[in-house]
């Protein structure tokens, strides 16, 4: 892929870059300054055109662009509102390559685990229920509300949280919540060397900034045979140093979860949590954990299988921190009147 | 071709007559099939398991460029290798094929064409979704080994082995019982042709037996079964016989054996002998010996005595056989049968009855009945002739013991002993009215003619020193030592004026009276203490005609003192007084006057376990007494140890002033010398001393044979965990409650008034009738009573009775399992009176009653003897049943006609029988069935409500009365019989669930092996390889079980000429690149096909280990395992299609 | 999607165009899927709305494959196995039953009534057991309705 020189300098234009954050909490447009120094290379590679967090501009500077003129957006968080869908079409018709960068983008993440619930709830507990909530008059968001500098408007909130891919095409996928450093570095050098050298651009919906394994993989502490009596919360042991925490009791995404992230939480004690996605060939994360984890439950005792399994709080925020949103059982059935169902319907 | 062709789907619907194609629109399914993506060929046949039918495939196959094949039909567990080899005829590889199961999952359960076919059209496109994902595997095979496993030696394993071993194969049967011949060996006439089971059977068993290539291994079991079809690894315990191979089964063991336990052989109508074969043509040949363990009363006896052989001996009245049995290993057996304190009868089962066997009494009757009627027996000559000599210093019971053990061994034995008068405590201890000097002398004598040395008179320490005998001085020559100088030295009461004219140690006491030495004893005699010794001195004061009062400081529930003796005591006027005890000895100018003594009470339990006696405040008293016997206990002295040179020995002493040696081999520090007897243990009695004895000898030989002591274990028994008292007595007589209730018998002692008198013993010994019913109260509880008459007589040498379980494992190819029934437990049966009335009995019962060698020799005959003049044979006991089993056993209505044409034909008695339907199915059946009808059985069709005994009675036995309603007449009947026949329903064997887990079989609801299909496959089983036959499948008579051997033999015989079995490539592989190394799989796999490369960091799966169950395959994580054959794709792929909508109508 | 069905007077003979549930069952191939055939070889009849997966043995049922049964439209899951302690592979059915116990309380969380998956043991010759297993799931999954996922 090649771009071409600038009609009016004749100096071959620097092609395009936009960064975006949809729903997210921002830590991916940060990690991206993780990259230090290394920022000036990316600079002097790119065009940036967009980039909220850091530079002033405008979506009407992106709607002025041609379609396809942006070499390549990093869309970071997940779409849960019409904005966040809005941008992520007008990203996708500018862009010539676009990657669902961090995991909200790619699994829906922290925000799709209220997926979990219904907005209603999200939204009572919010303006509401919640402890810190101060709101006597129940005043609630309205889409429009008219104020003396006039109509001020509201994107709707969605009931559902979705994936980038689940609005619109993705290109490349950059998981990890935020995506490490070094794999954000790794993927910018290979697009950089791409346009640079015009290699050919690796086969759609390819995973960048990744491993191909799990994270044990990765993990340095020492594993034995599985045989689980029992499950533990981080801060109910002082774990033994050296030794694989899944071993200990303590509920660790690791065996389920792609590699990329160099094995960091464990490294200081901590559980994978999941945050770089289902390992590679796995069709879910949350279900293969789960089948993982029950086989190796140390009893056939089905009273002491349940005592064992009340150790594990909150099942689906703990196999699905991340990955909510891919689920294969989708969200959590709205208890709407359940109405005869049209042909076709049920469950389709 | 491979996965990545295109797939090219031919999807063939099967109408299987109308058996699919009633309830499943078959063309509809084919139309909806025909529009799946991939298939490019539908089609539907009317049988697609015919021939034509699989052209079909192979033509689209070859013609037609098909790829992947689906067959909806049957279940894929009846035709898909139909299928599959179809498939590979045309080429393509067999697991490209795939079935939809639209028969038994499909049309047969479901009524509803629309949903049936609805359902069927999902399955189909399930698996053309599945089918389009597969890829060719290919199968691997293992060769399959020649050698058969046949479990059960009954007809049907026997024909079995026959066959196999016919086409030159090895076969091994493992047999639960002693012999092969199973259930069949014990019936008489075989129905319908009324050959007789025995002629037809023991032919078929010899030659089993001759086989070469057939080897029986009977009283075994299969204990676990491991690895696959073609090459199973299977453990069998052969259980201990105790008759080795030479056995020439000349019988003889069985007339001398004294044991008689009721035979199972018989269903306990009669009875056998301890060593037995279960019967005449039993085969192999060899004797077994049944033991339960080793009879309790010898596991108790410091000795090892076998009381319980010289007991069974007593019993038949082989007196002498019983003494020379006790000789063999008591060398005081006279002593012992006079004052053994006797620890058998503390362990005997009798006492779970009423009363222990008076063991020790009949041991005594045993002795002087040979003294009486024997010559003087005469030691048999050593078994060694060594060189070295051993000394024994002192000639108690520990020392006496040990110098026979040694001279039976061949050493040169001395007893050193200080006294003039030789046995130790035996001669100064222990008064003559307990064991007469004669008899002690004669047990002396008979260790002296076994060339023991006995020197009196010479002391060690005073005469010589242990340096000397140790260092082998001149005149010392001895290579070993045993120290046995016992514990003779009277402990003191520590009480002022002790040392007062008149007051002596109860041990002293007793010698000086035994040695003839000078001792008075005033008329008003005190005894401090409560032990033996303390009563021997009472009742001895007694006879110097003193007045005895005994004193104790605890109660007569603490007192060591032994019943009898104690009993003794008070029959002769010693008086008793409890809680008191001397402070000080009054004396008036150096003697005697009296004690004075404070009253106790009892504290808190103290080391020994019982109350300490404390004394009460202000209680002091004072008593007048002329002598004072102070017998509270004895210890050892230790002069003996001295050297005279002063030199100090190296002997170390315990607080008690025992010698401190090893507690096994009883070595002391020095090592050639040995102690043991009270010296070691303290004042003990006379048969723990003699055990000290026998183990210093057996380790003394050890030392001189230059084996190594450490670690030594003597032969002494400890007790078999596995025969605790409850297991006993013997299975046959389940309830100790059950045995009849025998008083033990007590030796008659002399009148009182007269034995006070003298010296002569008290106790008169038994009458030879007294001593043979006594002994008949044991219960063999043991079954075995180790007294070695078989031993003796067997001229082959056969017995080994220290013979143990042998584990084998045998590598076999293929295993029929043919383990049979039992019957079913007729007292569950209540309102039928089994167990209650004597002459009702099971068909079992009356079978071997027909038996010409059973119990009555083939007579049908009541519990009176007599022969009954009705007979009602009642059939479905406990079949046909909903409280019990409700399948009919299948055997009973012909077995029960075969009782009514052999009752009519031994006896006059009318017989009923009393049926609910007739089944007479079998070839010739129907004709056996009418002529029983005509030789005149009355046929009565009714269930049999209850039986019970009428009220007119017949002689003692009363009549049974059978009530059944007749359902033909429809009228209520009672019919008056004097023998009823319980035709009991055939069980599976009890054990049949553990049974099934080892050989991992089904189990049907009513507990019989599985089979693998009902019609189509009736010996197989879900498990490859292992087949079943006979009633372990379920009942069946003997033509049908002999049917089922053989086609299992013929099974067998098939994939042994195949060579070769098809190892299904259903496996799981890792696939590296995606293995995180987590190790969740490694614990999973119960064959440990999955392993840890700690180099590369993941797991890998052993295919030869995997069975292919997919259980790694779910639980990995990474989803790095694939299960070829149900890989996640193929599975998904199959729920797609199955979920997909289909033609909604 | 559902299947709209005439029933005649066959089991639980529902209203005409009533809906009807799509039922998955996964049975090992030693002990369950051999009971139900013996069900088809007895003619024990049992509800069409269960439709069966055959596995070697239940310890092969990942929790994955029920998931996605659900998603694509089943509205209950059946996973049958060998008795405890009869496992053909000696003990893969205690790994399912572990699976599942975990498995009900994840569905629990995504809303999913448990009922909806059933974990039995029915041996190669309890065709009859199998029968009343699938008859009675299908009544449960009737009284609870089709289950809507949100997507």
């Amino acid at each position: 892929m090649t771009i071409e020189a600038d009609p009016i300098t004749e100096a071959p234009a620097k092609p395009k870059l936009a960064l975006y954050w949809a729903s997210s909490c921002g830590g991916c447009e940060i990690a991206v300054l993780e990259i230090k120094e290394k920022i000036l290379d990316v600079e002097a590679a790119f065009d940036v055109v967009f980039w909220p967090v850091a530079m002033d501009f405008k979506v009407k500077d992106i709607e002025a662009l041609d379609d396809g003129e942006i070499t390549l957006c990093l869309f970071n968080g997940a779409i849960r509102n019409d904005d966040n869908e809005y941008m992520a079409k007008l990203l996708r018709a500018k862009s010539t390559v676009l990657v669902a960068f961090g995991s909200c983008a790619c699994e829906g993440c922290i925000p799709a685990l209220s997926n979990t619930t219904t907005r209603q709830a999200t939204l009572d507990w919010i303006f509401r229920d919640s402890p810190s909530t101060e709101n006597p008059d129940d005043v609630r968001p309205e889409l429009e509300t008219e104020t003396e500098v006039g109509m001020l408007d509201l994107p709707e909130f969605w009931e559902t949280v979705r994936t980038l891919d689940q609005v619109v095409d993705v290109d490349y996928y950059v998981p990890g919540c935020p995506p490490q450093a070094h794999q954000i570095w790794g993927v910018l050098e290979t697009v950089i060397d791409i346009l640079e050298n015009g290699k050919p651009l690796p086969p759609q919906g390819t995973i960048l900034g990744a491993g191909d394994k799990t994270c044990c993989d990765e993990c340095l502490l020492e594993r034995e045979e599985k045989k689980i009596t029992g499950f533990v919360r981080p801060h109910e042991i002082i774990p033994e140093p050296g030794k694989c925490l899944l071993d200990q009791g303590i509920l660790c995404m690791g065996p389920a979860t792609r590699s990329g992230c160099g094995g960091l939480c464990m490294s200081v004690g901590m559980p994978c949590r999941g945050c770089y996605g289902p390992a590679p060939n796995s069709k879910d994360q949350g279900t293969k954990m789960v089948a993982a984890l029950a086989s190796v439950i140390d009893t056939q005792d089905p009273e002491e299988i349940d005592r064992i399994l009340d150790g594990i709080v909150d099942p689906v925020g703990s196999f699905y921190r991340f990955s909510m949103a891919k689920a294969t059982l989708g969200r959590v059935a709205i208890d709407d009147p359940p109405g005869e169902p049209e042909q076709g319907e049920v469950g389709a | 071709m491979t996965a990545t062709d295109e797939a090219r789907i031919g999807v063939y619907v099967c109408h299987c007559g109308f058996n699919i194609a009633a309830t499943v629109d078959v063309e509809a399914v084919r139309d909806i099939a025909a529009g799946q993506p991939g298939v490019v060929m539908a089609r539907d046949y009317e049988f697609m398991c015919s021939n034509a039918g699989q052209d079909l495939i192979k033509r689209d196959i070859e013609e037609n460029g098909v790829n992947r094949v689906v067959v909806a039909a049957c279940s894929p567990l009846m035709h898909e290798p139909t299928f599959r080899a179809a498939g590979e005829e045309a080429g393509l590889n067999p697991y490209l094929v795939h079935i939809a199961n639209i028969r038994e999952q499909c049309a047969w359960v479901h009524q509803n064409r629309v949903a049936a076919t609805a359902k069927a059209e999902s399955l189909v496109n399930g698996a053309v979704a599945r089918v389009a994902l597969h890829e060719p595997l290919e199968a691997t095979y293992a060769d399959v080994n020649p050698t058969t496993l046949v479990v059960g030696g009954g007809i049907a394993g026997i024909q079995a082995a026959l066959d196999i071993s016919d086409a030159g194969n090895e076969v091994y049967v493992v047999e639960r019982q002693s012999t092969i011949g199973g259930m069949m060996a014990r019936f008489d006439k075989t129905f319908p042709t009324l050959d007789c089971a025995a002629c037809i059977l023991t032919p078929k068993m010899v030659s089993a037996d001759r086989r070469d290539n057939i080897h029986l291994v009977t009283n075994a079991e299969v204990e676990a079964v491991d690895g696959f079809v073609g090459n199973f690894t299977v453990r069998v315990r052969e259980k201990a016989r105790f008759v080795t191979v030479d056995c020439t089964s000349c019988g003889e063991c069985v007339t001398v054996c004294p044991v008689t336990v009721p035979d199972p052989f018989d269903e306990y109508m009669s009875t056998r002998t301890a060593i037995h074969k279960a019967f005449p043509q039993a085969i192999p040949s060899t004797y077994t010996i049944d033991r339960q363990g080793k009879p309790p009363c010898m596991e108790a006896c410091p000795i090892h005595q076998n009381a319980a052989g010289y007991v069974s001996l007593i019993a038949e009245g082989r007196f002498a056989e019983a003494a020379k049995l006790i000789r063999r290993q008591n060398p005081l057996p006279f002593i012992c049968g006079r004052v053994c304190y006797s620890p058998c009868e503390d362990a005997c089962s009798r006492t779970l009855v009423e009363e222990p066997v008076a063991i020790r009494s009949l041991k005594r009757f045993a002795m002087d009945w040979e003294r009486e009627h024997e010559p003087e027996p005469v030691p048999e000559a050593p078994e060694h002739d060594y060189s070295e000599k051993v000394a024994v210093v002192g000639s108690g019971p520990a020392g006496l013991t040990c110098a026979f053990d040694l001279a039976k061994e061949g050493y040169k034995v001395t007893v050193f002993e200080k006294h003039d008068r030789l046995g130790g405590m035996l001669a100064v201890g222990l008064p003559t009215y307990r064991c007469p000097r004669p008899v002690v002398d004669r047990d002396i004598d008979y260790i002296k003619r076994m060339g023991v040395d006995m020197r009196t008179g010479t002391e060690l320490g005073r005469d010589f020193t242990l340096d000397e005998l140790t260092n082998g001085a001149p005149g010392y020559e001895y290579s070993a030592v045993f120290v046995a100088v016992g514990a003779q030295e009277g402990i003191a009461l520590d009480i002022p004026n002790e040392d007062a004219e008149g007051v002596v140690t109860g041990i002293d006491y007793l010698r000086n009276l035994n040695l003839d030495l000078p001792q008075e004893t005033g008329p008003r005699v005190a005894v401090v203490g409560g032990g033996n010794t303390a009563l021997d001195a009472a009742r001895a004061a007694r006879r110097e005609g003193a007045e005895v009062t005994v004193l104790y400081r605890r109660t007569r529930a603490e007192m060591p003192a032994e019943e009898d003796e104690f009993d003794d005591a008070v029959a002769e006027g010693v008086r008793f007084e409890y809680l008191v005890a001397p402070v000080e000895v009054l004396v008036t100018d150096g003697r005697v006057r009296g004690l004075e003594c404070v009253t106790m009470e009892l504290g808190e339990t103290d080391g020994s376990g019982r109350p300490r006696p404390v004394p009460i405040e202000g209680s002091n008293h004072e008593r007048e007494f002329d002598t004072v016997i102070a017998a509270i206990s004895q210890h050892p002295d230790q002069d003996w140890s001295n050297t005279p040179a002063g030199e100090p020995t190296v002997l170390t002493f315990s607080r008690w002033g025992t010698v401190e040696v090893d507690p096994d081999s009883l070595q002391s520090t020095i090592p050639n010398v040995f102690a043991g007897g009270d010296a070691v243990l303290g004042p003990a009695t006379v048969v723990e001393a003699m055990g000290q004895g026998r183990r210093a000898a057996e380790a003394i030989d050890k030392h001189l044979r230059g084996l190594p002591l450490d670690g030594f274990t003597s032969h002494m028994p400890s007790p078999d965990p596995r025969y605790g008292f409850e297991e006993r007595p013997y299975a046959q007589s389940p309830e100790y409650a059950d045995i009849e209730k025998a008083p033990r018998a007590t030796m008659p002692k002399r009148p009182v008034d007269i034995r006070v008198t003298d010296y002569d013993e008290v106790d008169l010994g038994f009458s030879e009738e007294e001593a043979r019913s006594e002994a008949q109260r044991c219960l063999h509880c043991g079954v075995c009573v180790e007294c070695h008459a078989c031993d003796d007589v067997c001229a082959p040498k056969a017995i080994d009775l220290d013979m143990e379980d042998t584990l084998t494992t045998l590598e076999v190819g293929q295993i029929m399992v043919a383990t049979g029934f039992k019957t079913f437990d007729a007292t569950r049966m209540t309102p039928y009176g089994y167990g209650r009335y004597p002459n009702v009995v099971t068909s079992l019962e009356f079978e071997r009653m027909l038996n010409s060698t059973g119990p009555t020799g083939g007579k049908v005959l009541m519990a009176n003897g007599e022969e009954p003049r009705a007979i009602g044979i009642v059939h479905c006991v406990g079949s046909r049943d909903e409280h019990f089993n409700r399948y009919c056993s299948r055997v009973c209505c012909m077995a029960a006609l075969k009782f009514a044409h052999l009752a009519i034909e031994r006896t006059d008695a009318d017989v009923y029988q009393f049926y609910i339907d007739m089944r007479a199915f079998g070839k010739g059946y129907e004709e056996f069935y009418s002529r029983v009808l005509h030789e005149g059985s009355t046929v009565i069709r009714g269930k049999v409500a209850e039986i019970v005994p009428s009220l007119s009675s017949n002689g003692d036995e009363p009549h049974l009365i059978i009530r059944a309603e007749d359902t033909l007449i429809g009228r209520f009947r009672e019919i008056p019989v004097d023998m009823a026949v319980l035709c009991s329903a055939l069980e599976p064997q009890a054990d049949a669930e553990e049974m099934g887990r080892v050989f991992s079989l089904s189990r049907s609801p009513d507990g019989f092996f599985l089979e693998r299909h009902p019609k189509l496959d009736p010996v197989g089983t879900t498990t490859d390889g292992v087949y079943i036959a006979g009633c372990s499948q379920g009942p069946k008579d003997i033509p049908d079980t002999v049917a089922q051997a053989q086609a299992s033999a013929a099974r067998i015989l098939a994939l042994i000429g195949r060579g070769e079995v098809l190892i299904d490539p259903v496996r799981a592989t890792v696939n590296e690149a995606l293995c995180g190394g987590c190790k969740t799989c490694l614990s999973l796999c119960p064959y440990t096909a999955i392993t840890f490369d700690e180099e590369k960091e993941v797991a890998v799966v052993n295919e030869a280990l995997c069975k292919g169950c997919g259980t790694c395959v779910a639980a990995c994580p990474a989803s790095a395992i694939t299960g070829a054959g149900f890989t996640d794709d193929q599975i998904l792929a199959e729920l797609t299609g199955l979920l997909a909508p289909v033609g909604t109508r | 999607m559902a299947v709209a069905i005439e029933h005649e007077a066959s089991i639980d003979a529902p209203a005409v165009k009533e809906w009807q549930p799509r039922i998955i069952a996964f049975l090992c191939n030693w002990c369950s899927y051999t009971g139900a055939d013996l069900a088809g070889i007895s003619r024990i009849q049992w509800d069409p709305s269960v439709s069966i997966v055959r596995v070697m043995c239940s310890g092969r049922m990942d929790p994955t494959f029920v998931a996605k049964a659900f998603e694509l439209g089943a509205d209950g899951v059946i996973i049958s196995g060998c008795h405890p302690g009869d496992c053909h592979y000696q003990e893969g059915n205690y790994k399912t039953l572990r699976r599942v116990h975990l498995l009900k309380r994840l569905v629990a969380g995504f809303g999913i009534d448990a009922e909806r998956i059933r974990l039995v043991w029915v041996s190669a010759s309890e065709g009859d057991q199998w029968a009343e297993t699938a008859n009675d799931m299908a009544r449960e999954i009737r009284s609870l309705g089709p289950l809507r996922l949100q997507t």
